[in-house]
């Protein structure tokens, strides 16, 4: 079934961020759950309920889909079910991060960010 | 963590899962536990223990969030369903809807009623004090005795002064002035109080402003007062102009500072307290005593506010500390059982007396279970009704299930009708309870203080109805539900009326035996108050209580020195005597039967004291009265002589005492002539000997008792009694026209009867009686109707047999027997299990009766007589229709 990406953004933060990390490869719901604490440094933390909530509705919306169960290397080989970014996924992302750079890129942003939140 | 303690884990967790609705639960379910475990491994290492606990406080909402979410819409669309199901179908039977609605708000009414008054006086927080939880009611308790003494100035000045878990300490006491404006006083209660005491109780003005620092010492530039919002409404007709009026306050001026806020009436809201005036004010105010100095005087009530971290303990610990430092150095030279007196108690304000807390609160409690015990009733007949048209609609039942319907939800249905109809019976219930509170608050309770009661329902009354009304929807819906949906298919379909399950009939033969036992209890309860009412009445207390009114005076209120109180006193005396009927007139210091006992310290020469009497200190209880006080009561000298006028102030000191007194200290001698001692006082001759008699209420234990001439100890508070050979009520004009012509500016005084006046010693029972006997009926008419209800319904389920019966030979008497045996024998077993739950229940009531047996035979016969009756009228209105029926008619039916 084919779909327009730009139907789908913007992103809600959250699913932006999964479909980020899916990115990077396919991720079990543990590694998402990590995945996700890394980047928002803590601020965002999925319990189960929540994280499939979320995953149901981007798995409906055909962003993202099951790649199966497999052991998990960091899991001690036990096995998880994994999820990967389909290829409307892949346009979706690229579309949310050209719009949020664009966002972000203007020189007043960029003032506000040097004075407020310079990169250490 | 185990293995086992993860295993546990993992299969709560499971559990947990099927909150979700099946298709989540299969399409992610498997993965979720699997997360929740990987989880739960991260914490465990992280942080142990308290790591997987907090990751369970996480995932629990987490799961029923979770689980809301992905059923919104089914409950919402089931709930509305249901909801409109159930009202067509009530809607159908308006009869039985209303019957039950009506059944279910009386129940409900009688429940919300009682917590409205238990509300007003107990359970509502004190109004107009901030930070109420900061809050301490400071008591000194005797070291082995219960009860709480009040305490004396300089022990409130040592306290305020030492304390640092206290950031403000306040102390009041109660009193009555006489405020007036030009023209006729008014009598107010008020409070004395420190300067700091609104400070302390965080109270804010509604006008002007409270006391001042320079306001509350002696010698005070100016007298000032602060009024309650009331009588700023009432006397002042709220004009703001009041504050910097001057008013006279006991024949002095005062100037009004401010206005207290609307609803504020110091710690104890139920008594209305019209002013405050600060301590300075004392001396004016409280005339004739030294109060701000004496150490050995109690009068004041203490409460403090906890400083920032102080715990209630510490401040506890600290207080009981200073106290023993007090006792052992300034009170030292009082000696004897002031040393005793280290105890402190620290309790949150209730608005009651913390004495008074716990009796009120039992007593309430004893008329909520009563009111709940209606409700109960009230229910059981709403669930016997449910369950008899669960019968009536097993077709329909029997279809549905047939039709692929889950029992589940069909006990949803039948629990939402039931739910339906207790919501609404809930709402009437409030309706009704709103009028009942309205009838109550007219009432007038024999008191001689001015109360300020509001009963009417608040919110927190309400959320209970509507708690209440729900809650019992719910638990006695549920059983006729269950039970409803149980239908078995084929016998239903087959229509046969004959096969209604066994088990059902059992259920509805409990709860009519329920229903009959908590109505017995409710008339077990009723009827020993009855008796005890009754017995209240016959106690004789050994004088005449009728034919005598009676009314408070105290004219050092109007400022009045003790030698022209006394001229003004028998001035009135006299001028009372020459009206018509009128045969004697005499002052007291404490008017009998009014719950007050005073008592004084005694010596008495040649006795020598029991231990324990050595321990505390002779005494003996003690009325001041003037010469005709024994006239007026009818109360028998049995040796010597009464008082006389002559016994004044410059004649040798004397005294009556009564019989037991005399038989205490002179066993088996003649006390006339014998001397004691009263303080340091000269010696006091005994004169005569009276009868003994009930003093302060009619179940006290006797104890020496001792009557002081009011001309030789002077006070000017008295009670004034007149009897008169007509009906004392018809004193009152009379009594209040002498008052004013002998002084136009005392305020009326507010005349009753005696009788009228010492009925205040039966009002719980008067108060029981009327509460228990109006629920006890209502309960009674209840379980008939119920009854009548199901025996009604069984006999027409029973249509088809009784014919065959009666085509077979039987009499119309033998069928009248079978119907009403069927219903009595579950009565009986009704009446059983109320006598069972009665002998043990009335136990608790045993400190009301006066001494009734809780297992007093005639209730206990006459009550289950009464519902025997009732049930048995009930069960031969349907049998006799029974009877009654044509045969041929009857074999024809379904």
């Amino acid at each position: 079934m084919f779909r327009d990406p730009k139907h789908f953004v913007p992103l809600r933060p959250v699913e932006f961020l999964l479909l980020v990390s899916l990115a990077e490869g396919d991720l079990h719901g543990y590694g998402l759950t990590q995945a996700l604490d890394e980047r928002s440094d803590g601020a965002v933390r999925l319990e189960p309920g929540n994280l499939y909530k979320v995953l149901k509705r981007l798995v409906a919306d055909g962003l993202i889909e099951s790649a199966g169960h497999r052991p998990a290397a960091d899991l001690e080989n036990e096995r998880r079910h994994y999820y990967r970014l389909t290829r409307l996924g892949e346009r979706v992302v690229a579309l949310e991060a050209r719009r949020i750079a664009a966002l972000v890129a203007t020189p007043a942003v960029r003032s506000l960010v040097k004075r407020f939140a310079p990169a250490s | 963590m185990t293995h086992r303690h993860r295993a546990l884990s993992e299969r709560a967790y499971t559990a947990l899962l099927r909150l979700l609705p099946e298709e989540i639960r299969h399409d992610f379910g498997g993965d979720m536990r699997e997360l929740f475990i990987d989880h739960l491994r991260d914490e465990r290492r992280r942080a142990g223990v308290g790591g997987v606990l907090r990751l369970w406080l996480r995932t629990i909402p987490d799961l029923v969030y979770t689980a809301f979410h992905e059923r919104e819409r089914d409950m919402l669309t089931a709930i509305s369903q249901d909801a409109r199901y159930a009202t067509r179908i009530l809607r159908k039977h308006p009869v039985f809807t209303f019957v039950a609605i009506v059944v279910v708000a009386l129940g409900v009414s009688a429940v919300s009623t009682i917590f409205s008054v238990a509300n007003a006086v107990v359970l509502r927080p004190v109004p107009g004090i901030a930070r109420a939880d900061q809050l301490v009611v400071i008591e000194r308790v005797h070291r082995d005795r219960p009860g709480s003494t009040s305490v004396s100035y300089p022990y409130y000045q040592e306290l305020a002064r030492e304390s640092k878990r206290l950031s403000g300490l306040a102390a009041w006491d109660m009193l009555t002035l006489t405020i007036s404006t030009g023209g006729e006083g008014l009598l107010a209660q008020a409070n004395l109080v420190t300067g700091n005491y609104f400070n302390v109780l965080g109270t804010r003005p509604s006008l002007g402003r409270f006391f001042a620092a320079d306001e509350d010492l002696p010698g005070a530039p100016k007298q000032v007062i602060v009024i309650s919002h009331s009588l700023w409404q009432r006397r002042f007709s709220g004009d703001s102009t009041i504050v910097g009026r001057t008013i006279q306050v006991n024949r002095q001026p005062f100037t009004v500072i401010g206005v207290a806020p609307a609803g504020f009436s110091g710690l104890y809201p139920v008594l209305r307290i019209d002013a405050w005036v600060p301590m300075a004010t004392q001396p004016v105010v409280r005339r004739g005593e030294i109060l701000l100095t004496s150490v050995d005087a109690g009068w004041l009530q203490l409460v403090g506010r906890l400083a920032t971290g102080a715990s209630h303990d510490a401040a506890q610990a600290e207080l009981a500390g200073l106290t023993e430092r007090f006792a052992a150095t300034a009170e030292r030279s009082l000696g004897g059982d002031a040393a005793e007196f280290t105890g402190i108690r620290l309790t949150t304000p209730s608005g009651l007396p913390s004495d008074a807390t716990r009796p009120v609160l039992t007593f309430f409690m004893i008329l909520m279970v009563v009111a709940a015990l209606v409700l109960a009733i009230a229910s059981v007949n709403v669930a016997t009704m449910l369950l008899a048209r669960a019968t009536m609609r097993r077709r329909e039942i029997a279809i549905r299930l047939a039709l692929g319907a889950a029992r589940a939800r069909l006990v949803r249905q039948l629990l939402t009708e039931s739910l339906i109809l207790f919501a609404a019976g809930g709402a009437a219930g409030a309706l009704l309870a709103l009028y009942t509170t309205r009838l109550l608050s007219h009432l007038q309770l024999p008191v001689d203080v001015q109360l300020n009661v509001d009963v009417a329902p608040d919110a927190r009354v309400l959320a209970l109805t509507i708690g209440v009304a729900v809650v019992t929807g719910l638990l006695f819906g549920l059983a006729p539900a269950l039970d409803g949906s149980r239908a078995d298919v084929a016998t239903a379909m087959r229509g046969d009326s004959a096969g209604a399950g066994r088990s059902r009939s059992r259920l509805r033969s409990a709860l009519i035996a329920g229903q009959v036992a908590a109505s017995l209890l409710l008339l077990t309860t009723s009827g020993l108050f009855v008796r005890a009412l009754a017995k209240g009445h016959r106690i004789d207390p050994g004088y005449d209580l009728t034919h005598v009114a009676t009314t408070g005076l105290d004219v050092s209120l109007s400022g009045y020195d003790s030698t022209r109180a006394r001229a003004i006193y028998a001035a009135l005396h006299d001028r009372l005597r020459t009206l018509d009927n009128v045969t004697s007139v005499a002052y007291a210091r404490v008017l009998p039967l009014s719950m007050t006992t005073t008592g004084m310290g005694i010596r008495v020469p040649g006795y020598t004291p029991t231990p324990n009497e050595k321990a505390r200190g002779l005494s003996a209880r003690t009325n001041v009265v003037s010469a005709e006080y024994f006239d007026v009561l009818r109360l028998p000298i049995v040796a010597g002589r009464k008082l006389l006028p002559s016994d004044g102030p410059g004649a040798p000191r004397v005294a009556v005492v009564s019989a037991l007194f005399a038989q205490t200290f002179w066993p088996n001698q003649n006390p006339l002539g014998r001397t004691f001692t009263v303080g340091d006082t000269n010696r006091i001759s005994v004169v005569g000997v009276a009868r003994n008699v009930k003093f302060a209420n009619l179940t006290e234990t006797p104890a020496p008792f001792m009557y002081l001439p009011l001309a030789q100890n002077w006070i000017s508070a008295v009670t004034l009694f007149v009897r008169t050979s007509g009906n004392p009520d018809a004193l009152a004009t009379p009594i209040r026209d002498a008052v004013r012509s002998l002084d136009p500016t005392l305020p009326p005084p507010a005349v009753v009867s005696l009788e009228n006046a010492a009925s205040v010693v039966l009002l719980p029972q008067r108060v029981a009686v009327i509460v228990t006997a109006t629920l006890g009926v209502l309960g009674l008419l209840l379980a008939s109707i119920g009854l009548y209800g199901v025996v009604s319904f069984t006999t027409a389920q029973r249509t088809r047999e009784i014919g065959v019966r009666m085509a077979l030979g039987a009499t119309a008497a033998d069928v009248v027997h079978l119907v009403v045996r069927d219903g009595m024998r579950v009565v009986g077993v009704g009446i059983l299990i109320g006598l069972a739950a009665g002998a043990l229940a009335t136990q608790v009531l045993r400190p009301l009766l006066f001494g009734v047996d809780p297992l007093d035979g005639a209730t206990f016969v006459t009550m289950p007589l009464l519902l025997a009756g009732a049930a048995l009228v009930a069960s031969l209105l349907p049998a006799r229709r029974a009877a009654a029926a044509d045969p041929v008619i009857a074999l024809r039916q379904d």
